[in-house]
């Protein structure tokens, strides 16, 4: 039970983040928010970032158990993070709306 | 002129159909030139097993795609008889 | 890309979809509902919810149902000791009559009463690969029929997907019925696109040999000879011996098999031709620990004891083919992926339907009144909910008959499935009758099954979710009743919100 809360949920939070960065990137789920778009350099790093962390994410599901298991798993994550994204933005984007402001922040 | 329904109909034909008796006639070729290169027999099927739905959905997809259907029609026929004239180049099969 | 070619796939994806979407539906919903199939056989046979064993029954504890089986001149018979998703031990054997099938108590070692069903892993799971069609194999055919359009549909819908990324989080539940069911079909389509692909996929490759026979015929004399090569069972492949022969020990037999090994617990404990001169012992090595599915069987002979063969770790083609298989049966033990493949399976359901919906969506207006909208109507209601009805039926029933019923020449377990199919097409004449209320009334319906079979568990068996719940062993049938319960519940909403949109039209719904 242990193992499940503290490797599970956090990976799930970690590819959860990684696509809400993805889908933050594009206007309409920024306006969405209530945000207005990004430059377009600050887009590209920031999609860059978050396929970083879903690379990340396998290599941490597959050190953490066997290839096989870390692979199946990292797959069927992937699925139901991005599906929660999805479900949030449409349902209640707003929720997003504090990540969206931290990605305009300019980075000083 | 050819009636759509027709067209359809050979088309869905030559796709399940053709497309089926190609994919398999040339899995067949295959487990045989791997096996005359020297891979254990098992392997060579194996692979072929999971090689042979790729190409039949390629096929299934080309057949549909093509705009005329003579192309994968002649080219299904070429497959079919390589792998149905297989057996006589190699003889060391069983 | 070119528009002709946009279009002809477009086509296709539709057509296939339409032809061929009732067959895949079944397969996905029951390859769904088999990721819990032993879960599922618990509750459907009570007798089976025991408490795990402290100590693990010696072998030749089974020496008894062996002996039947020797007396019944059986092909093979097989155990299976109990292991943490099953706390029985089960018995299997083939004779010239038909199959036979124990349940064991792990602790006392006696057969425990014959339930009298199928369960999961006898209906719902051959259902999936089989259709519970046996006439001349055509329901697997039908299955890779449908496998293969699965592909298809995936390969087309992706081409026809105009905005792939930016749509890819895009889901808008305040939209029209219509968009509603295509951003549905769209989210379910895209993020689950790998587990689609890879489901398919592998479960073609487990079936290859019977769809494509051709390269096996032309290396081999026969398909067996494949068989048993590919999965080290070339022990097998003797000749038949005399009659009258002693088995030697199991348990002796087993310290072998372990002094093989290094070390390890047996899956399965197999003897073929048992009570003849050229039978044989396998014993099939406990791989739940990872994905591929090699079983690292040592066999000895089964007169005198001695090692027939061991064969080597596979090689790299043979692994990832047993990779694949591994990762579509799940034959190992995570619970976590267990789940995962779960959802993701009924996202695969939710694909197939609501793909079907957007179908009828865009043509309501239009084509409300041909024969062939009609006629898919009907037959996507049947299909969907309809199976969904015909499942709970069979969970219905099985806690409805009592004990050895016997009816129209029909014992138990057939009775149970002769419920499943009642209802199913009853289902499908109901979607043809009442086109206008079927989906609110199956999704009324469903919600009822599903909190009867709820019930029905509690009041037949005394398990109840509070009590299966404080007990470890009973978790697979506390799941099962808060599935069922969650479902009821979905399944309430979704005909409340219906009802009130009407004549608006259906959402997804699970079960």
């Amino acid at each position: 039970m242990s193992t499940t809360c503290l490797f599970y949920l956090p990976l799930c939070l970690w590819l959860f983040i990684a696509f809400a960065l993805l889908a933050l990137t594009q206007f309409n789920h920024r306006r969405a928010c209530g945000m207005t778009d990004l430059p377009p350099s600050r887009t590209r790093l920031i999609r860059l970032m978050a396929g970083v962390m879903l690379l990340f994410a396998l290599v941490i599901s597959i050190a953490h158990e066997s290839s096989g298991f870390g692979f199946l798993l990292w797959v069927g994550l992937l699925s139901l993070c991005a599906c929660a994204v999805a479900l949030l933005l449409g349902w209640y984007p707003r929720l997003l709306a504090p990540l969206a402001r931290l990605m305009a922040k300019p980075s000083t | 002129m050819v009636p759509a329904g027709l067209k359809t109909t050979a088309r869905i034909l030559l796709a399940l159909g053709g497309g089926y008796w190609a994919s398999s006639a040339s899995f067949a070729l295959l487990a045989r030139v791997l096996t005359a290169c020297g891979m254990p027999r098992v392997d060579a099927v194996t692979l072929g097993m999971m090689l042979v739905f790729i190409l039949y959905l390629c096929l299934i997809l080309w057949v549909f795609a093509a705009r005329r259907v003579w192309l994968p029609f002649w080219v299904l026929c070429g497959l079919i008889a390589a792998g149905h004239m297989a057996p006589f180049f190699f003889t060391q099969g069983h | 890309m070119e528009p002709d070619f946009r279009r002809a796939m477009g086509w296709l994806h539709t057509w296939a979809g339409v032809l061929l979407g009732s067959v895949l539906f079944a397969i996905f919903w029951m390859g769904t509902l088999s990721v819990f199939d032993i879960e599922i056989d618990q509750w459907m046979k009570p007798a089976t919810r025991l408490p795990p064993a402290a100590q693990t029954l010696a072998l030749e504890r089974f020496r008894p149902s062996l002996n039947e089986a020797i007396a019944a001149r059986a092909a093979f018979w097989n155990v299976e000791p109990p292991n943490d998703r099953q706390s029985v031990a089960s018995v299997h054997y083939r004779t010239k009559t038909g199959f036979v099938s124990h349940d064991i108590d792990p602790v006392s070692g006696r057969t425990l009463p014959d339930a009298g069903t199928l369960g999961a892993s006898g209906f719902i799971f051959p259902f999936h690969y089989s259709l519970h069609l046996r006439i001349m194999n055509l329901g697997t055919w039908l299955v890779g029929l449908a496998s293969m359009a699965m592909l298809v549909l995936c390969v087309s819908g992706v081409i026809i997907h105009r905005k792939i990324f930016a749509e890819f989080f895009t889901f808008r539940p305040s939209k029209k019925p219509r968009r509603l069911l295509l951003d549905l079909h769209n989210l379910s389509g895209v993020l689950g696109l790998p587990f689609h692909i890879m489901l398919t996929f592998s479960g073609l490759v487990i079936l290859g040999a019977t769809f494509f026979p051709a390269s096996i015929n032309a290396l081999y004399p026969n398909p067996r000879g494949y068989f048993y090569e590919a999965n080290g069972l070339s022990f097998l492949n003797v000749k038949p011996g005399q009659p009258g022969a002693p088995v030697v020990s199991l348990d002796e037999t087993f310290a072998r098999a372990q002094a093989v090994w290094g070390n390890g617990s047996p899956e399965t404990v197999l003897v073929a031709t048992p009570g003849t001169t050229t039978g044989r012992i396998a014993f099939f090595r406990d791989r739940t620990q990872q994905v591929v599915m090699d079983r690292d069987v040592v066999a000895f002979s089964s007169t005198t004891g001695e090692l027939v063969s061991h064969p080597p770790a596979p090689r790299a083609i043979i692994r990832t083919q047993r990779f694949l298989s591994g990762l579509h049966l799940i034959h190992f033990h995570h619970w976590v992926l267990r789940w995962l493949y779960f959802m993701l399976g009924l996202g695969s359901c939710l694909l197939i339907a609501s793909g079907f919906l957007f179908w009828q969506a865009s043509r309501r207006t239009k084509q409300a009144n041909t024969f062939g909208f009609r006629l898919v109507e009907g037959l996507s209601a049947g299909s969907i909910t309809g199976i969904m009805l015909a499942t709970l039926a069979f969970f219905i029933s099985n806690r409805l008959l009592p004990p050895g019923a016997h009816a129209f020449g029909m014992g138990r377990a057939a009775l149970e499935i002769g419920c499943f199919y009642l209802v199913w097409v009853g289902a499908f004449l109901h979607g043809w009758l009442r086109p206008r209320r079927v989906w609110i009334e199956q999704s009324a319906a469903i919600s009822a099954f599903s909190a009867l079979a709820a019930m029905l568990n509690w009041i037949t068996t005394g398990d109840h979710p509070l009590h299966s719940l404080a007990n470890r062993y009973l978790w697979p049938v506390a799941g099962m009743d808060m599935l069922l319960l969650v479902g009821s519940a979905l399944a309430f909403l979704t005909a409340r919100k219906l009802a009130r949109k009407q004549p608006g039209k259906a959402v997804g719904k699970t079960v």
